[in-house]
């Protein structure tokens, strides 16, 4: 619970300063500051559950229900505290990753022309939502103790991790970045409507750096693969694999977004474990 | 060396695919660096050398039977893994004599500091017990020091003894268990050969036998000696392995064993199912062992009455399709709906991408199936001709499928469809063996659902059957403790 917890603490300290430098965000600094008291305040009186299996659950609850959350509230401040953007700084990087050609764009321009291409990514790309819940529940509620609260750790840092991220290199993406340079607008179906849909509902097109749709699709695939239930990983590859293409054809993300987010779930499964072995022995 | 690490890996690959599960305890006692020889008991012919060779980072050198270099599938494999081969009697022609050169060339890759792996039994079986062990190893370990004692230097070897088991040689995706012991320093084990009464009446009887001017024949000594290091080999694999005096005893064994390892805190999950600790197991065995032994002399009414409880038991498992495993199935609605949710999600999501692995595999899987059943003669070489028989098969049929994708499938769906091969051929293994268990388990829990007084019932002979034997342990083990005090006190 460290790490969100801290992740937490520079959120609200940068809101905080940004308010007192000026930026229209008071209201968006005391909100957080409140949510950081909160989870201060469930941290301890999870610590103090004395049965494991309760307090490794509602510490699952905890992290997990304060990083959601600090992801819809991000969406809706981050422009307006951090008064640069990076979306510049991303689409050089992949353009040098591209050897001058832009993925992005070579990619969507590819599959924007169908219909169905584009409706099946928005398809995989929606598919990341149930994907991860259903994870977590299983997580939480069928495994052993330990996988519990290494699965809680490591999800915690790449969380953690990642919204240090949104909030100092704040991107929109190619979508917004480059938007009217495409070949083709993206035609699809109900499952791009609900992906449109559900993004303008968290404040638009925000949080691009690092790709947390990556991130976390391998975080919980190598988590399962690694840690008790190999068979339940590899199915999931292929997802994995789709969601990665769909967040860049569908133009929510750069490709550096996606090395960035990758690199990041590996840093988590890393030391998330080890975390939760040193709480547990402590 | 890169041949090496590529047949190793290769052989990882055909072995995953072959068992189900490989447990290896006690791996790290293998010393990373220095003169090791392991050695182990011999079950299923090239199969037991490369449970331990495909896991261990350090080279191995292994030896093998030298008609095995006949064998056209094989001969590649030999050279790039670098087997020693020597020649053994029954092999009808092998002359002997070579094996001075080849147990010359082992002492020296010792010497450089290498790992040999050697079979001191010279044949693969599938005999209850360890056949009788032949001195070759000893040989080694005597002919290493006096080497190292010629050069000055300090004896660092070391041996490791190792026990194997297979749960079905020639079962496809069964278990496979390797147990290391403890290490021993082989200067520590010669200094107790050395000082055992085998060896020093073995000196006195050839001091006697002199005649004026002829030296006491140190090679008399020296047979002394590595028979006591045979026996101590031996004993040691024999504390390793699952072994027994007669195929009666390991039938009654084998049978009682899982009755009595079922977990009562409930099944073990499908995912997480590694089976009974090979430790555990063992002590399990030698102490049913010392129970029959017992039995046989004090009570062998009552001997057959626990061996027909455990055969009725298993009968009555059996007809019911129940695992022993899976007889102390929590019966419980909350359980039961987060199993359906589990399982439900991998048998959905996982069965296209077994399928179609299923689909590219199946031509490779039906001819290896068939090559194999047509090599095997015996169950000793079913698991060895399977996997070296399947990596050359699926190899070929893998490179043959690959091409033909690339030439006659349109970009990018070919690319799809070449990466997607490896993943679907795991996937596929991996979801035939959760969709037998999940079949399993669906079954037993209906059953239980719809007779449960017939689960409680079953559970109290089970009980009843392990009590017995806990009374039965109690027994010997008092009676034991009694015949050892000295009569006086008594």
């Amino acid at each position: 619970m460290l790490v969100p917890g801290l992740s937490l603490a520079v959120v609200t300290a940068t809101l905080g300063v940004s308010a007192v430098l000026g930026m229209p965000v008071a209201g968006a600094a005391l909100l957080h500051a409140v949510v950081l008291l909160a989870y201060g305040a469930g941290a301890w009186l999870v610590h103090r559950i004395g049965r494991e299996s309760l307090r490794t659950a509602a510490a699952g609850l905890l992290v997990i229900a304060s990083m959601f959350l600090l992801y819809s509230t991000l969406g809706h401040v981050t422009f307006d505290a951090i008064p640069w953007n990076g979306d510049g700084l991303l689409r050089a990087a992949d353009r040098w990753i591209g050897l001058g050609v832009e993925p992005a764009q070579w990619l969507s321009d590819a599959i924007a022309p169908s219909r169905g291409a584009v409706e099946a990514l928005a398809f995989f790309y929606a598919a990341f939502i149930p994907y991860l819940y259903l994870s977590i529940f299983l997580t939480l509620v069928g495994r052993p103790a330990a996988e519990r609260s290494g699965f809680i750790a490591t999800f915690g840092v790449l969380y953690g991790l990642s919204f240090i991220g949104y909030l100092f290199v704040p991107a929109r993406g190619p979508i917004v970045a480059m938007a009217g340079e495409f070949e083709h607008a993206l035609n699809g179906g109900p499952f791009l409507d609900l992906v449109v849909a559900s993004i303008d509902g968290m404040g638009g097109p925000h949080g691009a750096f690092p790709s947390l749709h990556l991130g976390a699709s391998l975080m919980v695939c190598l988590y399962d693969f690694r840690h008790g239930d190999p068979l339940r990983g590899l199915i999931y590859v292929p997802l994995v694999v789709m969601i990665a293409f769909a967040t860049v054809a569908l133009r929510y993300h750069w490709v550096v977004d996606l090395l960035a987010g990758g690199a990041l779930a590996l840093l988590a499964l890393a030391i998330g474990p080890r975390l939760a072995g040193m709480r547990r022995s402590a | 060396m890169i041949t090496y690490r590529l047949a190793r890996a290769v052989l990882r690959i055909g072995l995953n695919a072959f068992f189900r599960r490989i447990h290896i305890e006690g791996i790290e006692r293998i010393p990373a660096r220095g003169p090791v020889l392991i050695v182990s008991n011999h079950t299923n012919a090239f199969v037991d050398p490369l449970l331990l060779l495909t896991r261990l980072e350090r080279p191995v050198i292994l030896t093998a039977k030298r008609t095995l270099a006949a064998n056209p599938l094989l001969r590649p494999l030999i050279v790039a893994l670098r087997v020693v081969l020597l020649s053994r009697r029954q092999d009808g022609g092998g002359d002997t004599r070579r094996n001075l050169h080849a147990l010359d060339g082992l002492v020296n890759a010792l010497r450089e500091g290498g790992a040999v792996y050697i079979f001191p039994e010279g044949e693969s079986h599938s005999d209850p017990g360890l056949r009788p062990f032949h001195t070759g190893a000893a040989r080694i370990v005597l002919e290493h020091a006096a080497r190292a004692a010629a050069e000055h230097a300090a004896d660092d070897l070391v041996i490791v003894p190792v026990g194997l088991h297979f749960e079905k040689k020639d079962r496809w995706r069964s278990d496979a268990v390797a147990v290391v012991g403890e290490p021993w320093r082989a200067w520590d084990l010669i200094a107790a050969g050395a000082a055992t009464d085998s060896a020093s009446d073995a000196k006195t009887d050839a001091a006697a036998d002199a005649t004026a001017g002829a030296a006491i024949d140190a090679a008399t000594e020296t047979t002394a000696i590595a028979a006591v290091l045979t026996a101590v080999m031996r004993q040691a694999v024999e504390r390793l392995s699952l072994t027994f005096r007669s195929d009666d005893e390991r039938r009654v064994i084998l049978e009682a064993l899982p009755l009595i390892e079922g977990n009562r805190d409930g099944a073990p999950p499908l995912h997480g199912d590694t089976g009974t600790p090979p430790a555990r197991r063992l002590d399990l065995v030698r102490r049913l062992k010392d129970g029959i032994a017992a039995l046989e002399h004090t009570d062998p009414g009552r001997l057959r009455r626990l061996e027909a409880d455990a055969e009725g038991l298993r009968r009555d498992l059996a007809a019911a399709g129940i695992s022993p495993r899976e007889l102390w199935l929590n019966v419980h609605a909350g359980r039961a709906a987060l199993f359906v949710v589990r399982e439900l999600e991998i048998l959905l999501i996982g069965a296209p991408l077994a399928l179609w692995g299923w689909i590219n595999a199946l031509p490779a899987y039906a001819a290896t199936r068939t090559l194999v059943r047509r090599m095997s003669r015996d169950e000793d070489h079913w698991a060895s001709n399977a996997v070296f028989v399947s990596i050359p098969v699926f190899g070929a049929w893998t490179v043959a499928l690959l091409a033909a994708v690339l030439i006659l499938v349109p970009a990018p769906w070919s690319v799809f469809w070449a990466a997607s091969i490896p993943l679907a051929f795991a996937v596929a293994l991996h979801w035939h063996d959760r969709a037998g268990g999940i079949i399993r388990r669906v079954r037993t829990f209906l059953r239980f659902v719809r007779h449960p007084a017939e689960q409680r019932a079953l559970q109290a002979r089970v009980d009843a059957f392990i009590d017995e034997l806990r009374s039965l342990e109690v027994e010997t083990v008092a009676r034991v403790r009694d015949e050892a005090r000295p009569a006086v006190f008594r």
